[in-house]
């Protein structure tokens, strides 16, 4: 195996592309060979074809046949000679090694193309990916601000607020500081004042002694006579007896007003267990009959029968002896009961018809209050409709009854009913006259055919008086004839009541 | 209605007889007793001094006249017009005076409260009681006159005695836990006493005959407190004025804190009011209406704010009350509803109203020449007719409540009402 070297082959200054080749070099080879190979120019479109056949010119054929199958070896297509050592080439081989190469070149081209492809797929992923950042480094900035306003603000709010319950704990502090004041003052004048009314009274007590002392003749009641008492009697002296009467009278005095104040309250009280008691027996009025649903009402049947048990205890007691604590516990308890059953009664009753009027109450007994009043206002209609028709029909008769009674008019009336019937009349008897006259025709054909038919009954008589087998048929035509006329007569007699009829009728 | 001529008349000392056929009035130092009906004189006594008060005994045979500058209190009768009594409290000066229930014994009030001193028109006998209390109301007897509740203040401590009419001996003594006592008054059944304390604090307790305290009402601290008090009519209720422009109505039976029912004055709303204008009718304006508002000097003391009158009808329907910081309006409330009935809103600031003695009938003065009863029925103002001036500041109505004495400065006139039939 030689070495390899690669080498980058120098850059063609023409318009085309650059293609980087790497061509392996190899040391075996001829150094003029490859040296000319190294320092061929890069291929272009242009000079692809010289670069092409400058690999391989007419000199070194063999040597570039063997290069080339070397290189191919080594990349592990088959040999290109036809035998493991000799100068004739395979073409099939090579063919091959030239499709392959051809392949090889393609999928390279393709892989190539995928990679570019993904390439800048990446690129403009990279693009997006870095935009996106820029934006929410923007956005993480905006708000880290915005928090930093908001902190600042709650900051100061709370500082605030802090203020605030400073100067209301400052505030109540000096309320309670003027209470104190207040309450201080308070004692002091207190004080002050008991000092005060000390000295006051000792000056009096001065006063009082210097006055008792003078004893002013001044000092006198002059009266002309002495007065009665008011109420006529002596004056009494003062000793224990009359302190005793007075305590005595007192207490007399605070028992007369307790007394009549109780007296007041049992009064009160008689009165309200009375309405107590009426309103138990009212309220047990109102409450609906328990007694047939058992089942339902189980809780409040023992209720109602304690209750009645109640009102027969209370009618057999007396009025003072329902004073008693038990007793009157009872009566308010069974009232409070009552009362409570009661209200549940009529708050039933309401969510009954609050329900009939939301229509959900599905019972055939009870109509709906629209469909109610739909039927009645439908009845109504109804009556008056046939009012207006009796009216009218009313007025018709006695139009008729109390029409004007003018003569003129009355006959002209009955001449105009007449005419009519008289023309109806002609008219029938147009009628009649035709069917008449109809009716003679049939007559008259009738009468005819009988005539010829009984002359050729007598003729045939007359020939067949010899023979008698004509003579049943003779006597059939005979009898056939005379049912014939039978009816004929039949049909004319009925034709004939009937003018009658039509006659009667007119 | 019938109005009166004007009578002459000094120191709005009108007073009408317990029995109801005099009527006494005061020129100066004379006393003029009149007929009711006629306003006939009957009798004129001329007294030593200017008079300053004057007080019917409670069988109307008597009448003291006080003169207090001079400290004289002269008693005359009317049965026997010669008849004549001399009380001279020389240097121990008067301050107030007023007779017993039994109409026999005469309390006068020496000068510094030194002392009250029982004069016995019977007896020659005179009785002291020593410390009475220095207070608006000091002195407050039963309804039916049999006990009398003295107020008296010892060692800075106030205490309240219980005292027999019929023979002045001391019944109870004990104190009360005020801090100053203001005034006691007694319940209409004799029963129950309320006492309450200074303005600085507002404290009422309740004490019964025997002395024992029933109960203590404090609506709050360190405000102005009571200002005025009403017993109802049948001794269940207490009204209680305050300066905080509230009533407590409040339930005698029951403990404080349950059962009290606050009315306040709210200055925007009223049920229905009637305005006085100056044709002299009265208007019926719709609610809201808002009425003139006084807000008192606040660095003076006595301020004209709060509840400063209060009054109950004789029938214990309806509370007539005045609060100062609105001076021109009467309102009155409905007690069994317990709710606003009506208010009456006037021009002038109102002198003073008092409920007729017999019926639910309200008769109010605001100082100028015109009278104003209201009743459940409605209201009337009327004029009175007079040629000069007759500023009526004061009123009060016979016991029967037939008529009723219009008191000016100077002058009265006597109203005749008409009596309205009772089927």
């Amino acid at each position: 195996m030689g070495d390899w070297k690669t080498v980058a082959v120098p850059v063609l200054s023409s318009d085309s592309k650059n293609i980087f080749q790497y061509t392996s070099e190899k040391k075996i080879s001829p150094p003029n060979m490859n040296a000319q190979v190294l320092r061929l120019p890069l291929p272009s479109s242009k000079s692809m074809h010289s670069f092409f056949s400058a690999f391989c010119t007419e000199e070194n054929i063999e040597q570039s046949i063997s290069y080339l199958n070397r290189e191919l070896t080594t990349l592990g297509f088959p040999s290109i000679y036809a035998e493991s050592k000799g100068k004739e080439l395979n073409l099939i081989s090579i063919i091959n090694c030239m499709n392959e190469l051809l392949v090889l070149q393609h999928k390279n081209l393709r892989a190539q193309e995928e990679v570019e492809m993904q390439h800048l797929k990446l690129g403009s992923d990279m693009d997006h990916l870095q935009n996106c950042y820029a934006k929410l480094k923007e956005q993480l900035e905006l708000s880290k601000r915005e928090i930093v306003g908001l902190q600042e603000r709650d900051r100061q709010l709370q500082s605030k607020n802090r203020n605030l319950h400073q100067l209301l704990k400052n505030e109540k502090d000096e309320v309670q500081k003027l209470q104190n004041i207040i309450s201080s003052r308070a004692t002091q004048y207190n004080h002050d004042m008991k000092r005060k009314e000390r000295e006051y009274n000792k000056l009096k007590e001065r006063l009082h002694q210097l006055v008792m002392n003078k004893k002013d003749k001044k000092i006198a009641m002059e009266v002309l006579n002495y007065v009665g008492r008011a109420d006529g009697k002596r004056g009494a002296w003062r000793t224990d007896k009359t302190e005793a009467r007075n305590e005595e009278q007192m207490y007399k005095v605070l028992l007369n007003d307790y007394e009549q104040r109780q007296k007041q309250l049992l009064l009160e009280n008689a009165e309200l267990k009375k309405v107590l008691q009426q309103m138990k027996k009212e309220i047990i009025s109102l409450l609906p009959p328990q007694k047939q649903k058992p089942k339902e009402r189980c809780e409040d049947g023992p209720v109602l029968s304690d209750l009645e048990e109640d009102i027969g205890e209370f009618n057999k007691e007396n009025m003072w002896e329902l004073s008693c604590e038990t007793v009157r516990e009872q009566l308010t308890n069974s009232i409070r009961k009552q009362w409570r059953m009661l209200k549940n009664h009529v708050e039933k009753l309401d969510n009954q018809v609050s329900r009939v009027h939301s229509g959900a109450l599905n019972d055939k007994d009870v109509i709906s209050r629209e469909d109610h009043e739909l039927e009645t206002e439908k009845l109504e209609l109804e009556i008056q409709q046939c009012k207006e028709m009796i009216k009218t029909q009313q007025q018709l008769l006695q139009q008729q009854l109390m029409s004007p009674c003018d003569d003129d008019t009355t006959l002209l009336l009955q001449d105009c009913y007449l005419l009519e019937e008289r023309e109806r009349l002609q008219e029938e008897w147009r009628l009649f006259q035709e069917q008449k006259k109809n009716f003679e025709k049939e007559r008259r054909s009738f009468t005819e055919a009988a005539i010829r038919l009984g002359l050729e009954v007598l003729e045939k008589w007359k020939g067949i008086r010899k023979g008698t087998p004509m003579e049943d048929s003779i006597t059939i035509t005979l009898i056939q004839t005379k049912n014939y006329l039978m009816r004929v007569v039949c049909l004319l007699l009925s034709l004939y009541r009937e003018l009658v009829l039509l006659l009667c009728k007119t | 209605m019938d109005f009166s001529e004007l009578f002459k008349l000094s120191g709005l000392l009108g007073r009408f007889s317990p029995d109801g056929k005099c009527l006494a009035s005061c020129v100066q130092y004379r006393l003029i007793i009149r007929d009711v009906n006629t306003l006939q004189i009957l009798q004129l006594y001329t007294c030593l001094d200017q008079i300053q008060y004057i007080e019917w005994s409670s069988d109307s045979l008597f009448i003291l006249c006080a003169m207090y500058k001079r400290g004289i209190v002269q008693v005359w009768s009317l049965e026997q017009p010669d008849w004549h009594c001399k009380i001279d409290e020389g240097s121990a000066g008067l301050v107030a005076s007023c007779w017993s229930p039994d109409g026999r014994h005469i309390l006068n009030t020496t000068e510094f409260h030194l002392r009250i001193t029982v004069w016995s028109l019977c007896t020659k006998s005179v009785s002291y009681i020593k410390y009475p209390k220095a207070c608006q109301q000091g002195i407050a007897f039963t309804k039916d006159g049999r006990y009398m509740a003295v107020a008296e203040r010892r060692d800075c401590k106030d205490f309240v005695s219980l005292f027999v009419c019929s023979n002045w001996q001391l019944l109870r003594h004990f104190d009360t836990e005020t801090q100053d006592l203001f005034g006691i008054e007694w319940a209409p059944n004799g029963c129950i006493l309320a006492v309450w304390d200074t303005c600085l604090e507002y404290k009422i307790l309740l004490y019964s005959l025997d002395g024992r305290l029933l109960s203590t009402y404090q609506a709050y601290e360190w405000s102005l407190g009571i200002k005025s008090i009403a017993w109802s009519p049948s001794s269940q209720f207490l009204a209680i004025g305050s300066y905080d422009e509230k009533i407590v109505y409040k339930e005698v039976e029951k403990s404080p804190s349950v059962e009290t029912e606050r009315f306040s004055f709210p200055p925007t709303r009223a049920l229905a009011s009637s305005v006085f204008s100056t044709q002299s009718k009265y208007d019926i304006s719709q609610v809201p209406v808002s009425f003139q508002y006084i807000k008192p000097v606040a660095d003076r003391a006595n301020p004209k704010m709060g509840i400063g009158m209060l009054a109950f009808s004789p029938d214990n329907c309806f509370l007539a009350t005045r609060n100062d910081n609105i001076p021109n309006a009467v309102w009155i409330w409905d007690i069994q509803k317990l709710k606003l009935f009506v208010v009456l809103e006037q021009l002038c600031a109102i002198q003073s109203f008092q409920w007729d003695p017999r019926q639910p009938r309200l008769a109010v003065c605001t100082g100028n020449s015109k009278v104003y009863l209201w009743s459940p029925a409605g209201c009337v103002s009327v004029q009175v007719p007079t040629e000069g001036d007759f500023q009526i500041v004061s009123l009060c109505w016979h016991p029967s409540g037939d008529s009723m004495a219009l008191l000016s400065k100077d002058n009265f006139c006597v109203c005749y009402l008409e009596r309205e039939e009772v089927k």
